[in-house]
C-alpha cells in the first residue's frame, strides 16, 4: 500500500496510506495538480493542523475509509437530520471544545466532507434549544450588537416564522 | 477587517465557499517539501495555540452556514442574535436585501403571508425572486397579482419571475406598469426545460396579443423560455422599450414554437448581448435593437445544435455592419452555418480582439480570414471541425498567430496534420480534453 507523508504544523510527520489521505479533497487536489501521485517521497506540510488534531482526523478517516463517497453536486436535498450520527462517531466526538473547534477548522481546510458533516451536526446539536446568551457563553463570543440592531433583527425574524410555518 | 460577508436570505454554503477558503489558502507544496526526514526526526514542541484560533467568533463562514442549515427555524433565529457576524452569515438583513418566495409551497391564496410580505416591503427590500415550482397550479398569477397589489409603495429594483407558460402572463405585465417603470434588473423564466406541457384543447382559440411595456430604468434583462414539447397556449408579443438597457440575455430551449415573442426596442445603449434564439426571432431582433454600442455578443445556442436557416450571408453582413464597436464575439452551436456570420464579423467589425467558437464546422477559407484579423488577441476553439485546409498555408497562419502573441486555446495537437516543434505546441495549442477540434480533409500542397 503506497503511503504519503503529512507534516502537522508542529512538525510531526505522519505516514498515511494513500487511500486514507485521499478523503481530503484539498490533499487530493494538491496531489493531482502537482502531479505527485507517483512520487510519494515528498512531505506534504499542513500548516493549519496540529498533530493532536491530525491524529484524530486520521483515526476518523481510517474508520470511514470504506464509506461511499458523497457527491455534493448530485442535487440531493441537504440532509437536515442531526440525530443520525453512528455510535462510533458519537464516541469519537466526545471531545473538549478546543479539539472540536480544531477538528472543524481542519475539516474545512482539508475539505473532508464526511467529517465536516459530522462536526457540523455535532455543533448543531449543541446549539439546539439554547438562548442567544447561552450560545455566546458556550462559544465565548462577545455581543457586539447594539440594542437597536437587536431590535431590528428581531423584527426581521418575525416574518420568517410565517414562511416557515406555511411551508411545512 | 474585511468587508462583511454578503447577506442573503437563503443559506447557500456554496456562496461562502470562496470566502471560507480565502483565509486558509493551500501553500504551494514544493517550497515546503524540502524539510525532509531529518526535520521529522526531531520532534518539535507544539506551537503555542493562538487565542484567536479558539475563538468561535471567527468560525469559518462556510461552517456556520452549514450548521445553520441543520438547525430548526427557532434556533436559527437565535443564532442571528448572537453577534453581528453570525447575524450576517445566518440570516440576511438590510444590506443586500434579497428574498426568495417559494410560492409553490403556499397551498392557496389564503395561505400567502401578505402581512409578512408587506412588512418586508416596508423595509424596502429591493430584490425579489418569485419561483413557481408547482406548475400544475393554475392560480399562480392570481396569487402574485394579489401580492403585488398589496404593495402600493414599491421599492423593487430587481425581480426574478419563474413561471409556467400561461396566457395571462401578458395581462400580468399590463397590470403592474408601475413596477416596470422602476425596475432595473429583470429575469423572466417561462416554462421549465424539464417539463412537458400539455397541448391546449382544439377548441381553445389562440389569439395573438401585442403588449408594449416601457421600462425606462431597465439595465439588465434576462428572458428565457421554452421547454420540452410544444407550447401553444397562446401567443404574446412583448415589446419592451428599454433605453438604458446594457445587458440582454435572451434564450430559448429547443423549440421554435415559443409561447411569446420578445422584442426589445430603442435600446441604444446595449453593451453586452447574449442571443440564443431560433431563426425567426433572431430576424425580428435585429430589426429592433440598435447594436451601435455593442461590445460583446454571444449568439447561437447553449442547448444543442441547430443551423441558422433563412438568413442569407447578405443579411448577416448588414447586421454586423451595425456593430461597429464589437470587440468580442462567441458563436456556439451553429454547426456548418457558422461560416456566414463569421465572415461577416471578419469583414465588418474591425475592433474584434476575442473570438470564441463552439460546436462549429468552419471552412478553411473563413478560418484563415479569422486568423488574419488585425486586432486578434484571443481565439478559443472547442468541439469543432476545420474543413479542407491546405496544410502549408494553415501552418504559416498558425505560426503567424504565434508571432503575434495571440492566445489560442482548443483542439488536440495530435490531430494536427503538421509536425510542430515542442515550443510551438505549448505556445499554440492547449489541449482541452473532450473538446477536440478536428482538421478534416486536409491537402498537403
Amino acid at each position: 500500500m503506497p503511503c504519503i507523508q503529512l507534516q502537522s504544523s508542529d512538525g510531526e510527520i505522519f505516514n498515511v496510506e494513500f487511500e486514507i489521505a485521499m478523503c481530503s479533497f484539498t490533499i487530493k487536489t494538491m496531489m493531482v495538480d502537482l502531479d505527485l501521485e507517483d512520487n510519494c517521497e515528498e512531505v506534504v506540510p499542513l500548516t493549519n493542523v496540529d498533530s493532536n488534531i491530525l491524529r484524530k482526523i486520521l483515526q476518523w478517516a481510517n474508520y470511514h475509509k470504506d464509506d461511499p463517497e458523497a457527491n455534493p453536486e448530485d442535487g440531493k436535498p441537504v440532509d437536515r437530520r442531526t440525530d443520525n450520527i453512528c455510535e462510533w462517531d458519537q464516541e469519537f466526538m466526545k471531545v473538549d471544545q478546543q479539539t472540536l473547534y480544531g477538528l472543524i477548522k481542519a475539516a474545512n481546510y482539508l475539505d473532508i466532507r464526511g467529517l465536516m458533516a459530522l462536526t457540523c451536526k455535532t455543533v448543531a446539536n449543541m446549539m439546539k434549544g439554547k438562548t442567544e446568551e447561552q450560545m455566546r457563553k458556550m462559544f465565548n463570543i462577545q455581543n457586539d450588537l447594539t440594542p437597536e440592531e437587536e431590535q431590528q433583527i428581531r423584527q426581521e425574524n418575525e416574518w420568517c416564522e410565517e414562511v416557515e410555518i406555511v411551508a411545512d | 477587517m474585511a468587508s462583511p460577508p454578503k447577506k442573503v436570505f437563503a443559506i447557500d454554503p456554496k456562496l461562502y465557499q470562496r470566502q471560507a477558503f480565502g483565509n486558509d489558502q493551500v501553500q504551494p507544496v514544493r517550497q515546503f517539501c524540502k524539510a525532509g526526514p531529518s526535520a521529522a526526526a526531531t520532534k518539535m514542541k507544539p506551537l503555542p495555540i493562538m487565542k484567536q484560533d479558539l475563538d468561535w467568533q471567527n468560525i469559518p463562514s462556510l461552517v456556520l452556514a452549514t450548521v445553520a442549515q441543520l438547525l430548526p427555524m427557532a434556533d436559527r433565529k437565535t443564532c442571528t442574535l448572537v453577534c453581528r457576524r453570525w447575524n450576517s452569515i445566518v440570516f440576511g438583513s438590510a444590506i443586500n436585501n434579497m428574498v426568495t418566495f417559494p410560492l409553490s409551497k403556499w397551498k392557496s391564496e389564503s395561505y400567502v403571508p401578505f402581512d409578512g410580505f408587506h412588512r418586508m416591503m416596508q423595509r424596502s427590500y429591493r430584490k425579489v425572486e418569485i419561483s413557481w415550482v408547482n406548475y400544475a397550479d393554475s392560480d399562480y398569477l392570481r396569487t402574485i397579482n394579489g401580492l403585488f397589489e398589496t404593495l402600493p409603495k414599491y421599492e423593487l429594483r430587481k425581480l426574478t419571475l419563474n413561471v409556467p407558460p400561461d396566457e395571462t402572463l401578458g395581462e400580468f405585465f399590463e397590470r403592474h406598469r408601475s413596477i416596470w417603470e422602476r425596475i432595473q434588473q429583470l429575469h423572466v423564466y417561462i416554462g421549465s426545460p424539464l417539463k412537458i406541457y400539455p397541448m391546449p384543447a382544439d377548441d381553445v382559440k389562440l389569439d395573438i396579443r401585442k403588449l408594449s411595456i416601457n421600462m425606462p430604468m431597465l439595465e439588465c434583462l434576462e428572458w428565457r423560455e421554452g421547454s420540452l414539447g410544444n407550447i401553444s397556449h397562446g401567443r404574446q408579443v412583448f415589446v419592451i422599450s428599454a433605453p438604458r438597457l446594457e445587458y440582454a440575455k435572451v434564450h430559448t430551449f429547443r423549440h421554435w414554437n415559443c409561447y411569446s415573442v420578445l422584442n426589445i426596442k430603442s435600446c441604444t445603449n446595449l453593451r453586452n448581448a447574449f442571443l440564443d434564439i431560433p431563426n425567426r426571432i433572431w430576424r425580428t431582433f435585429h430589426q429592433c435593437i440598435s447594436f451601435g454600442q455593442l461590445r460583446t455578443l454571444n449568439f447561437g445556442t447553449e442547448s444543442r445544435e441547430y443551423p441558422i436557416e433563412n438568413i442569407t450571408p447578405v443579411q448577416f453582413d448588414q447586421l454586423f455592419a451595425t456593430m461597429k464597436n464589437l470587440q468580442a464575439v462567441k458563436i456556439s452551436g451553429l454547426g456548418d452555418s457558422v461560416n456566414a456570420p463569421l465572415a461577416a464579423v471578419c469583414r465588418r467589425c474591425p475592433l474584434i480582439w476575442s473570438v470564441e467558437l463552439d460546436r462549429f464546422e468552419v471552412d478553411a477559407e473563413a478560418f484563415l480570414q479569422l486568423i488574419k484579423l488585425k486586432n486578434l488577441k484571443r481565439l478559443f476553439l472547442t468541439n469543432g471541425k476545420i474543413i479542407n485546409p491546405k496544410v502549408s498555408i494553415f501552418c504559416r497562419s498558425l505560426q503567424d498567430l504565434w508571432l503575434r502573441n495571440v492566445e489560442l486555446v482548443g483542439g488536440d495537437h495530435k490531430a494536427f496534420p503538421i509536425k510542430l516543434n515542442d515550443a510551438m505546441k505549448r505556445r499554440l495549442l492547449y489541449t482541452t480534453p473532450g473538446n477536440d477540434v478536428v482538421i478534416c480533409n486536409y491537402s498537403m500542397n
